[in-house]
């Protein structure tokens, strides 16, 4: 199910939550949404999952109005809020039930669809217990099972792996990434390597507005510009290397890195050094030990889009 | 998705749940602990001095099992007495907390994400402890009966039970005041301490100080001794209509009249209109009649408090935490 937000925006008292903001989500995609805090992201979330209405704009899952039918979208969400609330005194078993039987699935089909949550969401050995007896991994595991138990089409997670450990963290954006083969899935999170790990597509929000919009590896080339290397090169003068190295017609920029033999080059637009680097060696008789291009990470063009 | 087949209907599972946090709550439990003890030993102290109860010539002699409601030994107070005392706690308890609460731990948004009407909310919670409230005191008012039938070795006539039937459903009425009540104060109050201080201060207020409050002006503004039999009537009848906004006043107005048919009239009676009157205990109907205007207003200010957290609750934006 496709998702189509239209120049939403949204007014806390004077405070501009979102300003018209407007981008599409196509089915079976995992898009991830990054931001600094008070970005917008999970005013957004809400929006979508009709929990609040927009003050301009609109937004289509599926082609229908999430303000003109809400109950026939909230049907085909499943929403796993920030904070994850849930009834603590509720067995894991009856709280999905619960949350099954208000989300319209059959009779019939509950308490099927109530044991497959739990294995898909490994909560086996955990499902008689009450809720508020789980750490906070099967706590996490509990929400995203409820709302996964009505099978719906889109799902919304703002923050899912917030306050998990390590290997709780992997196994959740494991079972995400398995949804994510079927189902249109949003989520927002601080932990940039996980939107890197998890999602087919990053969407930058900054104050209301989207600031960046694309695959993890593009925004990584759109942020690049110029290439930058790393180059080791053993010789007995590092001053007369730094020196050779400035001479190469395509490089713009040398810099030592700390007090070794390591250089870091910054090219000029539009051209590479990487083969006069290479030649200048080869002519000099210095042993090249190192020659990486540094990449610019997530995080840097998150920095840079959002300072 | 799964289409539905056979879907039950959200607002009766809202309300299954909701019975089902209330009645394993520990507020609960000790409130009904408290009801049930207390009511049981007003029934005992109704029991052991009960050939006393109906030894006189009254009117309400004849009337066995509704003495099992109005009498008592002295020792402690009557049945009604207590309901009339500890009803009110019992409808604040189970409302003070019953939104706030929700909103403070989050889980009102994640309810409020499923396909339910928002109204749900509110309206299942009220009909929830309503259930609740109903069965209460509907089985504690045939657990005296039974009790009654036990020690009497006779049946209720069905005057009498239908007199204890009405006499619950009032009661019932009267705790759904207060429980709307708390539940207004739990709408508009965001920490469910202040919620219940303002509940239970409401009820201290009418409980002890409202009474302190009439009687001050009942004397400030006392005819003076020769004043003619029409004013002293007419001030009666005012310092009443005072006492009268007062829930708890209208509750004992109501259940007295129903449990004691004898009394004929709530207002100030002269002489002259009692000469002549037959002392026989007043039909059912006659009774309904009298404290139809007591009844009435309860009803009234439960509609009213529950349509005030009604709109306060539905013009609210819910913001998770």
């Amino acid at each position: 199910m496709d998702i189509s937000v239209k120049n939403v925006t949204k007014m806390y008292g004077t405070q501009k939550a979102l300003d018209n903001l407007s981008f599409e989500v196509k089915t079976g995609e995992i898009l991830g949404f990054l931001g600094p805090n008070g970005a917008g992201k999970t005013t957004t979330m809400k929006a979508i999952t009709c929990y609040i209405s927009p003050n301009e704009g609109d937004i289509l899952l599926g082609g229908t109005s999430v303000a003109k039918s809400p109950d026939l979208v909230k049907k085909s969400i499943g929403y796993l809020p920030e904070s994850n609330p849930l009834y603590l005194d509720m067995p894991v078993m009856d709280y999905l039930a619960f949350i099954g039987e208000l989300q319209g699935v059959s009779k019939e089909i509950i308490e099927f669809q109530v044991q497959k949550m739990v294995r898909i969401c490994g909560l086996n050995l955990e499902k008689h217990k009450k809720i508020g007896e789980l750490s906070k991994g099967f706590k996490q595991r509990v929400g995203l099972a409820q709302a996964l138990i009505h099978d719906p089409e889109v799902l919304i997670l703002d923050e899912p792996t917030t306050g998990l450990d390590p290997n709780q963290i992997i196994e959740i954006r494991e079972l995400i990434k398995e949804i994510g083969k079927e189902k249109t899935v949003i989520l927002s999170s601080h932990i940039l390597a996980e939107v890197e790990a998890t999602c087919d597509r990053v969407l930058i929000i900054n104050k209301g507005k989207i600031v960046a919009d694309g695959t993890p590896e593009s925004l990584r080339k759109e942020a690049q510009g110029k290439e930058i290397l790393k180059v080791g090169v053993n010789a007995n003068d590092r001053n007369d290397v730094f020196t050779s190295l400035q001479q190469l017609p395509e490089v713009d920029l040398v810099s030592f890195v700390d007090d070794s033999k390591l250089f870091e080059i910054e090219s000029k637009v539009g051209m590479s050094s990487v083969e006069s680097i290479f030649r200048m060696c080869v002519d000099k008789g210095w042993f090249l030990t190192q020659l990486t291009p540094v990449e610019k990470n997530l995080e840097d063009v998150f920095r840079e889009l959002t300072k | 998705m799964y289409k539905s087949q056979t879907v039950s209907n959200p607002f009766w599972i809202m309300v299954g749940k909701e019975i089902s946090d209330t009645v394993r709550s520990w507020k609960f439990l000790i409130m009904v602990g408290l009801v049930l003890l207390t009511c049981l030993g007003s029934l005992y102290t109704s029991l052991s001095d009960f050939t006393e109860a109906i030894k006189g010539a009254s009117a309400d002699e004849d009337f066995f099992f509704l003495k099992l409601f109005t009498h008592s030994d002295g020792s402690m107070p009557s049945y009604i007495v207590f309901v009339s005392f500890l009803g009110p706690l019992l409808g604040i308890s189970m409302g003070f907390d019953s939104v706030n609460s929700e909103q403070n731990k989050g889980t009102l948004s994640r309810v409020l994400a499923q396909p339910i009407y928002r109204d749900y909310i509110l309206n299942t919670k009220f009909t929830a402890s309503l259930i609740v409230l109903s069965s209460l005191f509907l089985a504690l008012s045939f657990l005296v009966l039974g009790f009654g039938l036990i020690f009497l070795g006779i049946p209720p006539t069905a005057d009498e039970f239908l007199r204890i039937f009405i006499f619950s459903i009032v009661s019932i009425v009267y705790v759904a005041f207060w429980l709307n009540l708390s539940i207004l104060f739990s709408v508009k109050f965001r920490q469910t301490a202040t919620s219940a201080l303002a509940g239970i201060s409401i009820w201290l207020f009418f409980t002890i100080f409202y009474n302190i409050i009439v009687n001050l002006i009942a004397k400030g503004l006392a005819p003076v001794r020769f004043v003619s039999e029409n004013q002293v009537v007419k001030f009666q009848g005012f310092i009443q209509n005072l006492m009268r906004f007062n829930p708890g006043q209208l509750f004992n107005d109501a259940t007295t009249t129903l449990l004691r048919p004898s009394i004929r009239s709530l207002g100030p009676l002269t002489t002259e209109q009692t000469i002549g009157a037959i002392p026989n205990p007043l039909p059912l109907g006659q009774s309904l009649m009298l404290v139809w205007p007591q009844v009435t207003a309860l009803i009234g200010g439960t509609i009213l408090f529950f349509a005030i957290a009604y709109t306060l609750f539905m013009r609210r934006e819910i913001r998770s935490r």
